[in-house]
């Protein structure tokens, strides 16, 4: 194994001590006299994400600072509470796979070395459940940005903060905060397909801080409700 | 306990030595210079509800060169010859070559078929052979490292023709990778590139 690369990989995965220059942007809240539009809105962000439950196949290209990059498939099963996921050479070999409960612990089945860092592992899924899942807490703060653009914004625990902005043309924007409001997550959905009477976003691409940082570009195998 | 093997109609045929049930049976050699065929690949897990279903083709030259291609659901290419193997990914039409994340696991799965296809299916340095039947060759790493990454490869042969219908390459009991031949050609000429160019 060429651990370098694997290890890259792994400290990429697992770095995300550095701030990114943005922060928690103004919120322009939905005032009295607009429940409906609030209501509308928070509707909106719902449906962004997928409804029901699903196996979603992708490609996922891993690009490194250092201009490294790997591609492999990537699965996801949301399957009523819980969510399973695996990452597999495009050959077959599965590298690893693990599935979780919401809001219980992390079961790895399948991790092969580096990858069987518990920290690989809390992080891969935390990326997932930022991409596919909607966040969980309380219900979320519906606004306007100041160019106009509605969103949500979840308070999660220790002070995360989560906006979502749904598109007018199906496309999803998820922008994660720390309690600091220094953002360390990015997310943008995009080129929403049709499949099985729901909208799946055929591209996602998520940047993540830290140092160097990392970006995973995923394009859509496969989408099929289970 | 020796198997040899050759690649024909898409199948791989044992032409030497097959013992079936303990019975070692004497078939006349084909002399393999060069294989290709079109496989369909299934890829089994536990957290699937669907299995991933992969298309590609495979061209082996004696006496250890081979191009492992995708052509579904990701274009990859894989090459091996003069004994190193290079990965390459298409990404907006064009073949990018990269290292790592499995290409050194598959140089280990390669290096054993180019081994089957130039002679003999045999214990190695890296797997144990046993006959299972009429029908089926079990190959199982000597190593336990190996053996957290590939926990056995199954060959199936057709009947007892010899010719090979399947390759599955287990991780555990319910996870695993099945490779099924078709449309084989035999001993056509390839060019050199085929292996040292995506």
């Amino acid at each position: 194994m060429t651990a370098g690369v694997w290890g890259a990989v792994l400290f990429l995965l697992m770095s995300c001590a550095t701030p990114l220059s943005t922060y928690l942007p103004e919120l322009d809240p939905i005032g009295f006299g607009e429940e409906n539009q609030s209501r509308l809105i928070r509707q909106n962000c719902e449906q962004s994400f997928v409804q029901g439950d699903w196996q979603l196949v992708h490609s996922i290209v891993f690009e490194m600072a250092d201009g490294h990059g790997a591609t492999v498939i990537g699965v996801t099963v949301i399957d009523g509470e819980r969510l399973k996921t695996g990452l597999m050479g495009v050959e077959g070999f599965v590298l690893f796979e693990a599935e979780q409960d919401k809001g219980k612990s992390l079961q790895v089945n399948r991790a092969l070395p580096p990858f069987d860092n518990p920290e690989f592992a809390r992080g891969l899924m935390r990326d997932v459940q930022i991409i596919f899942l909607q966040p969980s807490g309380e219900s979320p703060v519906t606004g306007r940005f100041a160019e106009g653009e509605e969103i949500c914004r979840y308070t999660g625990k220790e002070g995360r903060i989560t906006d979502v902005i749904p598109g007018t043309d199906g496309s999803r924007r998820v922008n994660v905060y720390d309690a600091d409001g220094k953002r360390f997550r990015a997310v943008r959905m995009t080129g929403s397909t049709s499949t099985e009477n729901a909208m799946v976003a055929e591209t996602i691409r998520l940047v993540a801080s830290g140092v160097p940082g990392y970006t995973l570009t995923m394009t859509l195998i496969g989408a099929d409700k289970i | 306990m020796i198997f040899r093997v050759v690649l024909v109609s898409l199948l791989l045929i044992c032409p030497g030595f097959l013992s079936y049930g303990g019975e070692k049976t004497e078939q006349p050699a084909v002399r393999v210079d060069s294989v290709q065929a079109d496989f369909v690949q299934e890829k089994q897990l536990p957290i699937l509800a669907y299995p991933i279903i992969s298309k590609g083709k495979f061209v082996f030259r004696a006496p250890a060169s081979l191009r492992w291609e995708y052509f579904s659901p990701i274009r990859t290419v894989l090459l091996m010859d003069d004994g190193h193997t290079r990965k390459f990914v298409e990404h907006d039409g064009k073949f990018r070559e990269e290292h790592g994340m499995g290409v050194d696991s598959m140089q280990i799965v390669l290096q054993e078929i180019t081994g089957w296809l130039d002679g003999e299916i045999t214990d190695t340095p890296t797997f144990r052979a046993r006959v299972a039947g009429e029908d089926r060759i079990i190959l199982t790493p000597k190593e336990p490292a190996l053996e957290k990454i590939i926990s056995r490869i199954e060959l199936k042969l057709l009947g007892s023709s010899g010719l090979m219908e399947s390759v599955t390459l287990y991780e555990g009991e319910d996870s695993f990778t099945r490779m099924v031949f078709s449309a084989a050609v035999l001993n056509e000429k390839v060019a050199a590139a085929r292996f040292t160019k995506p």
